[in-house]
């Protein structure tokens, strides 16, 4: 049987790159680029555009905000959220990530890691590496982030 | 915001809107909840969620 699970949590997926790169070369190269005014560009479609002109991201960084499915699991939860994010990194010695934090009025409010997954290298000598925090879901609700 | 071990910091990773809140796609009752202070989660309720929607990272061994 196929269709939405019932059961599912509320997930937001949100992808956000840094590129540490000639920022003179971006801009020429986003300049070139055929976005068409008014449109949504989603990064994807931006990064994908940077890779053809062979500008790759230096930094990346994957979240994935799982909220919880029920009123009775977000109580037994403590009435937090998860958040995973996949830290990818031309600089592996980077990795693990060392904190994760929300901004609220200026003021840093690290979150909890539940799990931390083994980091991968590839050849090249990239690294990416999954982790698990914990978010409470009162700093969310008023967007104090 | 995450730190990345060494030199890079402050790596922005995403920004809430105060306008909109939580989203649509959260249960009203969790949207809604005026006592929402956090408390101690419990660990099983927490490794069902887990199990649950992140399976390609946890598996239960029963």
């Amino acid at each position: 049987m196929t269709g939405p699970d019932p059961f599912a949590g509320f997930r937001q997926k949100v992808q956000h790159r840094s590129m540490k790169l000639a920022l003179r070369g971006i801009a020429a190269t986003l300049a070139i680029l055929p976005f068409a005014a008014g449109s949504q560009v989603t990064d994807q479609t931006v990064i994908e555009k940077l890779k053809a002109q062979g500008i790759e991201p230096t930094r990346q960084v994957h979240s994935d905000l799982c909220y919880p499915a029920s009123y009775q699991e977000y109580v037994r939860v403590g009435k937090y959220a998860i958040v995973m994010l996949e830290a990818s990194t031309v600089i592996s010695d980077e990795l693990p990530i060392r904190a994760a934090y929300l901004i609220q009025n200026t003021v840093r409010v690290p979150l909890q890691r539940i799990a931390v997954f083994d980091k991968s290298i590839d050849a090249a000598g990239a690294g990416k590496q999954v982790s698990f925090y914990l978010v409470p879901i009162a700093r969310l609700r008023l967007g104090q982030v | 915001m995450v730190d990345f071990t060494g030199e890079r910091k402050a790596f922005g990773v995403t920004v809430f809107d105060p306008q909109a809140g939580l989203g649509k796609g959260v249960p009203a009752a969790i949207r809604l909840d005026e006592y929402d202070a956090p408390s101690d989660p419990d660990p099983t309720a927490l490794a069902q969620l887990l199990f649950r929607e992140y399976p390609s990272y946890f598996r239960t061994s029963k």
